[in-house]
């Protein structure tokens, strides 16, 4: 039958300290599950058999998104996908978050997946990951030894591997504060509706009163073993309009920095190809939701 | 290592024993004899095992039952009120739309809820909001024919 | 999957080859080795864990050495499954020694390498970045055992 044997237990703490002792006790083989959409799945495919499963659910802290008086957000680990989506508090540059949320997997799934579970899975095709590069955002981490705040960059190692020690859970991701005149895209292509990317792009802009871009980060997915920030053409794109010309020239800095695999859903060769159209894509619809502003 | 469990489905309480790493699907199949709810991938993909939880649809096979006590879970069996099928039921009948009728469910569940947020879809939006439900019978066309027959007869 | 790699490290070709040949040595330098043991006269049983993020499988390996030339050439047939036999991996490496003109001794390894079962999962492309990175590990690992040991002789 499909009904496991394994002598799994299941803990439902009420806080994030107790959450981190549960865990700790188990050993490595214990698992923290919060919305289920990745880590049952591997269950379900026996490649992971926790010894103690640590629900998240009960613990009031990771349910919310605040938006801080210093105006940065702080989005909760179990915030679902489809509240991020619809999320009032992302403005400007952070809608990159957003609009990464809005297009993981298909609505059920955005129903139950959520942040924090996403992003310590750190699957290299996933959309949070790009997006939370482009937005600087910080991943706060709690352990055994209290908690602690890194970068989404230094977050991820690359191929299923995060800054995670044992024992660590994410608690939250902090966005932080942006200007009302920046602006934020994600980019994905993907074979089917509801796939991982095949590729992804995520920019977050600002711009001077003369349209002329003062600060840009951007960050490809799906194109490594997890996002690749390429400061190179931040840089060559910082200074210009975003002329076609700049774009073109970006984005072979872009594709120098790639280090993309063949797999079922695309060849290396193939992703290499699409990303500068990725990203000439998210500039022309950055353009178009900037204009009526103008 | 098995727990009890008090699960409330369809607004019935039931107390069940299952294991920790006992998915909802499995509870609801296998112990509460509700197989309306069907297992395609078990793995998240297919759509067949939806269910609402709290009204949201969501994967009852990505769904721990240790993990969802307290949550009130609909399936397709529990849809109905008082015996009189809700408007996307009677549309997907109308339509045709039912060919093996493995993805029904899901569908129906689905489409249930989104017709509850918006009652004036285009077909676009229908085909979005159904994009994470698979027909392998490739019948979407009547299916999508349906969910819009039903907005327009102004249900869900 | 082939797997192809090169470095040097700063120490004679003698010293590398006797770690090279020394199991006790190896587990150290091993990626998620646990355990080597003797099982005959150039065949041994080794325990290696090998983690893709959640997933973790645990090899018993078989390792043989087939063919070699003392201090220059060595050749390797490994085999293992995990208990369950969920996945299996089977290996045949070549690891050649070459004499740096400034000193140090090359280490050049190849390997091809077939994985079925779960981690199969993964595809080749996958799998290929993941073994690059045990490579990697690897290649730390040892350089510093090989030039450590150095300096304390």
């Amino acid at each position: 039958m499909l009904t496991s044997m394994t002598k799994t237990d299941f803990q439902k703490p009420k806080t994030v300290e107790e959450a981190v002792t549960l865990l700790k006790e188990a050993g490595d083989d214990a698992r923290p599950i919060s919305g289920g959409a990745t880590l049952v799945a591997l269950m379900n495919a026996r490649l992971v058999q926790p010894s103690r499963l640590v629900s998240l659910s009960a613990i009031d802290e990771l349910t919310q998104c605040t938006y801080q008086s210093d105006g940065s957000v702080r989005i909760g680990a179990m915030r679902r996908h489809r509240q991020t989506a619809f999320e009032s508090n992302l403005k400007a540059a952070h809608q990159v978050v957003s609009g990464a949320a809005s297009q993981i997997a298909n609505p059920p799934v955005r129903n139950m997946g959520t942040i924090g579970g996403s992003i310590s899975f750190a699957d290299p095709a996933a959309d949070y990951p790009p997006s939370l590069v482009a937005a600087n955002a910080e991943i706060e981490i709690a352990g055994p030894e209290g908690r602690r705040r890194i970068p989404a960059e230094e977050f991820f190692l690359g191929w299923y591997e995060t800054a995670l020690e044992p024992g660590e859970i994410v608690t939250a991701v902090i966005l932080p504060p942006v200007s009302e005149s920046s602006v934020g895209q994600y980019e994905k292509l993907c074979r089917i509706a509801g796939d991982f990317a095949l590729a992804s792009v995520a920019v977050t802009i600002d711009f001077n009163a003369s349209n002329t871009v003062t600060s840009l980060r951007l960050a490809v997915g799906g194109c490594g073993g997890g996002p690749i920030r390429v400061e190179a053409a931040e840089q060559a794109l910082i200074g210009t309009k975003l002329e076609l010309d700049a774009v073109v020239d970006a984005a072979e800095l872009v594709v120098a920095e790639l280090d993309p695999i063949d797999d079922v859903r695309g060849s290396a060769e193939y992703r290499l190809k699409v990303v500068p159209r990725l990203l000439q894509r998210a500039f022309n619809n950055l353009v178009e939701t900037r204009e009526p502003a103008q | 290592m098995s727990q009890p469990v008090t699960l409330t489905v369809n607004g019935k309480t039931s107390d069940v024993s299952c294991g920790a790493t006992t998915t909802l699907l499995t509870v609801l199949r296998d112990t509460l004899a509700l197989t309306g709810s069907k297992r395609g991938c078990n793995q998240g993909v297919c759509g067949a095992c939806t269910v609402l939880v709290d009204g949201a649809p969501m994967r009852s096979c990505l769904t721990l039952a240790a993990n969802i006590e307290g949550q009130n879970i609909t399936t397709i069996e529990g849809l109905p009120e008082g015996g009189d099928l809700k408007p996307i039921q009677q549309a997907i009948i109308d339509s045709d739309a039912v060919q093996c009728g493995f993805c029904t469910s899901g569908m129906i569940l689905t489409a249930h809820e989104f017709l509850q947020r918006n009652s004036n879809p285009s077909i676009d939006e229908i085909r979005t909001a159904l994009s994470g439900n698979i027909c392998r019978c490739s019948g979407y066309r009547k299916i999508v024919d349906a969910v819009a027959l039903a907005a327009s007869r102004g249900g869900a | 999957m082939q797997i192809e790699q090169s470095f040097t490290v700063d120490a004679p070709r003698s010293r590398v080859w006797t770690l090279i040949r020394d199991p006790e040595q190896m587990i150290a330098c091993v990626p998620g080795c646990e355990s080597i043991e003797e099982t005959g006269p150039d065949t041994y049983r080794a325990a290696v864990t090998v983690s893709v993020g959640p997933i973790k499988a645990r090899f018993s390996m078989a390792i043989a050495v087939i063919e070699e030339t003392v201090m220059e050439y060595v050749r390797t047939e490994s085999k293992g499954e995990e208990g369950s036999r969920a996945s299996i991996v089977q290996a045949i490496s070549d690891m050649r020694l070459t004499d740096m003109p400034e000193g140090g001794t090359e280490i050049h390894y190849s390997s091809t390498v077939e994985i079925s079962g779960r981690l199969g999962r993964y595809g080749a492309g996958m799998m290929k970045k993941i073994a690059t990175r045990l490579a990697a590990k690897f290649e730390e690992s040892f350089r510093a055992l090989a030039e450590k040991q150095e300096e304390v002789c």
